[in-house]
């Protein structure tokens, strides 16, 4: 019995070869995407997983409150100067390690090396459960003077002779001995580290508050507490500490005064870093949300395609009538035919995904690089996932053959007999048709305004003019910062360069500086303080809106000491200016505000909000100051002739000053585009899956016309002889399919509408929106399937009529 | 072996009642050959499909064997009618995927019998009815007279008691026509149960018996004369 199931089911899709083809085509696509999108999903969950006994392996966060006492936000890491404290002092700590990142200058036999180091305590190894390729795990971070090296990073500095007890120049100063080489960190993980260099390190002498200031976070902080140790207590305990032993000001008087600490701390599981952080800590984070649009795009995908197996199949049985009347008439009872159509079906979806794991595997480096995700396929070959594969395939398969088995089922012989064309299932092959092409419109929509956004947020006016400015970066390394002037005095007698400025921010590089700023009649504001050399602004083409620039022949502008945060003038943006109560720009100035140490100031100047940062953050309330000792990037305008000539002369300047350091330099605008790389990877992965939904479904759409033409040739034959022509046969046609993608445009346009309106919220500066995409993704789909159809009835429609009328 | 008692039968479309048989008494005997005559629309398709339950009649009694079966559902139906009833189509309706083998064997495929018995039997009527040569072959590809060969060792391979054939002959030259009157009647002659019907007075007369229909009544029942 099986077995004729088999051969009818071969036969039959041997037979209707155009029909299968697209079915198995749209399968294999649809479950493609479903496994690649899978895969992505579980490599998202994977992350940190890695860590030895990460059920208590936590990372320390604290709750921010402002000088008000007002919740200002959830930093990411506790201040490191309080993790050896807390470490010791509390009990549930079994181990713990800080992890600040930077990157250094490293310099061996006369070569320079740009190199990402992290700062970490001796426990981060067994904290992390790494063993080393070379080297002594238990020593390896004992000497203040040591360096391990990932696998990656050693052989590229060090080629194939092994790095252990060789000694490297940091920063130009410092010498590191190798006691270590590393496996490569992880891909899944929320940290990246490329070498381990242990805290008590003199690199980062030149930046002592990273360390053991109790306003810095320059780093998260991962404890692995004791067993059956619960995470409150011990941030109960951090609390109490901080009270008795942090700075009074920032904790225990305002308690006192019966308001919220600066900072009130909390642990958070560090498998969760990944997926539950702010998503705009950093570039490579993942959310639960973008996980769950990529399950929906899946699902929409294979959806579509299912759609299609569902609808062909219904229209075929339509074509076998003949085929189930005559089994029904030799005793073929309900559960025969439809074990027989289930069969076919999921032989069907099991080819299917045959070739949809071939084609998985062909695009997974493509669709890796899309996420920026390290995705490998191995995965797919484990015995949980083929048994989810196998599962789902099964499942795919029943649901596509359920309703064609129905309408088989139901069918009675006699009608045949008697001459009748069942009609069943009309209605619902429309309702789902109207449903695929709701979906794809949607989601082409979708795709149009995420690319409009990206290029809006690009393009975006940040208050400056971008064009032409290159930043050189890494000049607040001790070495440099010494001759910083020296150097940007060689840039400027450059043949090409037009400008040069020294600034402490730049696209690009998340630094931030922050104090109070507090004015003669008592208003006071926390405010970021910018440095930069008194060139920058002009060269920036920045305009005052009331007052002056800084002015390079008042020496009072420039008045500061290091161990002050402002200079005798400084500049307001407009945030800030409001945020100290100045109605207008022209009231602050002149106006003198204090700074720690009590700097005082005078306020010379109001400017637009500059924008240093993605539009996803909102611009901070901001003052302007000249403060050579905290610049840490040199800016420079260049000229668009002859660029090649004036980038290499810069580099050879670097290079004569720095010999050991190597530059590091980018075109403001290229940050700029990076800032939305995210959602530019978004709008691509969008616009594929909606392409791919498009092509599938349009696919499906041909299939329906070629059948129903087919069943309708009869008709047109006899129009035709009747004096109908082919123009009026297509018009027909066209009408008749029409219609479900116009009715799915009114059902995929408020959707996608709603939606995108909610992901807009999200950005400070959004896009309005605006019927234009929604349109241009209706009408564009709507092309694509007139083209279809019209090309295939129109062939149909110019056949000679007899054709027809003999067949039938 | 079946009797027809007032069995009407109406079809209902969206707007028209059609009367297709009326108030139709017939009786049939076990081991009888009978032909069922009328003009085209006269209902004789109904006639045999309700015989044959592909169809329920809708008023009257259809007493099969012994049972009224008038009121029972499509499940019910399907199995009396696949351990009793065979049918040969005017059209042939051989399955085109299937070879002819496979063809034949369909009218075991639902009755539970194993795979070995099942070609045997194949086998046999096969030679019975002489494709068995043409065994292997799709339906496109033999002629006519062939093919209702094939269909009529389909209607007889599950040792059915009575043969229906809707106009068997109305798509085949004389010679194929005549060849397959004589199949017919060879399974007659060996105890099954015939009711056919047909436009052709010639094969007509192979049967024992004539019902002529008109308009969904039985207007006569001639009897032929033993030869
Ligand atoms: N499924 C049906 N629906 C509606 N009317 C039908 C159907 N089948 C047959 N009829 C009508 O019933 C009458 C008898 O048909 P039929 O039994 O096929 O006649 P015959 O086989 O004698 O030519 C005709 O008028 C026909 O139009
Ligand atoms: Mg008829």
């Amino acid at each position: 019995m099986f077995k004729n199931y088999m051969t009818t089911a071969i036969r039959n899709l041997l037979r209707h070869k155009q029909y299968t083809l697209i079915n198995i085509f749209g399968l294999a696509v649809g479950l493609a995407a479903c496994m690649l999108i899978l895969l992505y999903v579980s490599f998202e969950l994977s992350y940190d997983r890695w860590i030895p006994h990460n059920d208590r392996v936590m990372r320390g966060q604290v709750y921010a409150y402002d000088r008000d006492g007002n919740f200002s936000g959830d930093e990411e890491s506790i201040q490191p100067v309080t993790t050896p404290l807390f470490a010791e002092q509390i009990d549930g700590i079994e181990l713990y390690s800080r992890l600040l990142d930077d990157s250094v200058a490293l310099a061996v036999d006369n070569q320079a090396y740009e190199q990402e180091i992290t700062i970490a305590d001796p426990d981060v190894f067994e904290l992390m459960g790494i063993t080393l390729i070379e080297g002594d795990v238990s020593t390896a971070l004992d000497n203040p003077d040591s360096i391990v090296l990932s696998e990656t990073d050693a052989r590229r500095i060090f080629g194939n002779t092994s790095p252990l007890g060789r000694v490297v120049k940091i920063n130009g100063e410092h010498d590191l001995r190798v006691t270590g080489v590393m496996p490569d960190w992880p891909h899944a993980s929320d940290l990246n580290v490329n070498a381990f260099i242990p805290a008590n390190t003199a690199v980062f002498d030149h930046t002592p508050w990273r360390l053991n200031s109790w306003g810095s976070f320059s780093g998260p902080s991962y404890f692995r507490l004791k067993e059956g140790v619960d995470p409150e207590v011990v941030a109960k305990e951090m609390n109490e500490l901080a009270m008795r032993v942090g700075p009074s000001n920032r904790y225990k008087d305002r308690v006192d005064r019966g308001m919220k600490p600066q900072h009130v701390f909390h642990l958070t599981k560090a498998v969760d870093a990944h997926l539950k952080s702010d998503a705009s800590g950093g570039d490579g984070r993942g959310s639960m949300a973008n996980l769950l649009t990529a399950g929906v795009i899946a699902f929409l995908i294979l959806a579509i395609a299912v759609i299609n197996v569902t609808n062909l199949g219904t229209m075929l049985a339509m074509k076998r009538v003949r085929e189930v009347a005559i089994r029904k008439a030799l005793g073929a009872e309900g559960r025969h035919l439809m074990v027989q159509v289930l069969v076919e079906s999921v032989s069907l979806t099991v080819l299917s995904m045959l070739i949809g794991v071939a084609m998985a595997e062909a695009s997974l480096p493509m669709f890796s690089e899309l996420m920026n995700r390290a995705l490998t396929s191995s995965l797919i070959y484990e015995p949980g996932m083929l048994l989810v594969l196998i599962g789902g395939t099964l499942l795919v398969g029943v649901v596509c053959g359920l309703y064609p088995a129905f309408v088989a089922v139901r069918f009675r012989p006699v009608d045949y007999l008697a001459g009748m064309k069942p009609k069943v299932g009309s209605r619902f092959r429309n309702v789902l048709i109207v449903a695929q092409f709701a979906a794809t419109i949607g989601l082409l929509a979708t795709c149009l305004v995420v690319f409009m956004q990206a290029e809006y947020a690009k393009t975006k006016d940040a208050g400056f003019d971008s064009s032409q400015l290159l930043v050189v970066s890494g000049t607040s390394r001790p070495v440099v910062l010494n001759r910083e002037e020296a150097l940007r005095d060689a840039f400027a007698r450059i043949e090409g360069v037009e400008g040069v400025a020294a600034s402490h921010d730049m696209p690009g590089h998340d630094y931030n500086n922050w104090n109070g700023l507090l004015l003669d009649n008592g208003n006071s504001i926390d405010v970021r303080r910018f440095a930069m050399s008194a060139d920058l602004l002009p060269m920036l083409g920045v305009k005052p809106l009331a007052g002056r620039l800084f002015d390079k022949n008042r020496e009072a502008d420039a008045r500061t000491t290091p161990e002050h945060g402002a200079s005798g003038a400084i500049i307001l943006n407009d945030l800030a200016a409001r945020a100290l109560g100045f109605a207008t720009p022209e009231e602050a100035i002149g106006q003198e505000a204090r700074t720690w140490g009590d700097f005082r100031s005078t306020i010379v100047g109001v400017v637009e909000n500059l924008r240093v940062r993605s539009a996803r953050s909102e611009p901070s309330p901001t003052y302007y100051w000249i403060g050579p000792h905290e610049y840490r990037h040199v800016v420079l305008k260049v000229r668009r002739q002859g660029m090649a000539d004036t980038l290499a002369e810069i580099d050879r300047v670097w290079r004569e000053f720095f010999p050991d350091l190597p530059i590091r330099r980018q075109f403001v605008d290229e940050t700029f585009a990076e800032f939305y790389d995210t959602e530019r990877r978004q709008g691509w992965l969008l616009l594929f899956s909606a392409g791919v939904m498009t092509a599938i479904a349009v696919m499906g759409l041909y299939g329906l016309a070629a059948l129903a033409t087919e069943r309708r040739s009869k008709e047109i034959g006899i129009r035709k002889v009747l004096g109908a022509k082919s123009r009026n046969i297509v018009r027909l046609l066209v009408w008749q399919f029409s219609t479900p993608v116009l009715i799915a445009n009114l059902i995929a346009w408020p959707i996608a509408w709603y939606g995108l309106a909610q992901w807009l919220e999200g950005f400070i500066d959004r896009i309005g929106l605006t019927p234009w995409p929604f349109l241009v993704a209706g009408t564009a789909v709507l092309m694509v399937a007139w083209i279809t159809i019209i090309g295939h009835t129109l062939k149909v429609a110019r056949r000679s009529p007899i054709k027809a009328l003999r067949y039938e | 072996m079946l009797k027809l008692h007032n069995l009407s039968k109406v079809y209902r479309t969206d707007e028209v009642e059609t009367a297709a048989l009326n108030s139709v008494n017939v009786e049939i005997e076990s081991g009888e050959f009978v032909a069922i005559m009328g003009p085209s629309g006269c209902g004789k398709s109904t006639l045999l499909n309700i015989i044959g339950m592909l169809d329920s009649p809708s008023s009257g009694d259809y007493i099969f064997m012994g049972e009224n079966v008038a009121g029972y559902n499509e499940a019910k139906l399907s199995n009396i009618r696949k351990q009793n009833i065979g049918f040969i189509f005017q059209s042939f309706n051989l399955i085109d995927e299937l070879t002819v083998e496979e063809n034949i064997e369909l009218a075991l495929l639902y009755h539970n019998i194993p795979a070995s018995e099942r070609r045997e039997r194949v086998a046999h009527v096969m030679d019975k009815v002489g494709i068995a040569h043409r065994a292997k072959h799709m339906p496109s590809q033999l002629s006519g007279g062939q093919q209702q060969r094939v269909a009529v060792a389909r209607a007889v391979v599950g040792d059915q008691a009575m043969i229906l054939a809707d106009e068997p002959t109305g798509n085949l030259d004389s010679a194929h026509g005549q060849e397959v009157m004589e199949m017919l009647q060879q399974l007659n002659a060996e105890g099954t149960t015939i009711v056919m019907v047909t436009h052709s007075p010639a094969h007509a007369d192979y049967a024992r018996r004539t019902i002529n229909l008109f308009d969904g009544h039985v207007v006569t029942e001639n009897l032929r004369a033993a030869e």
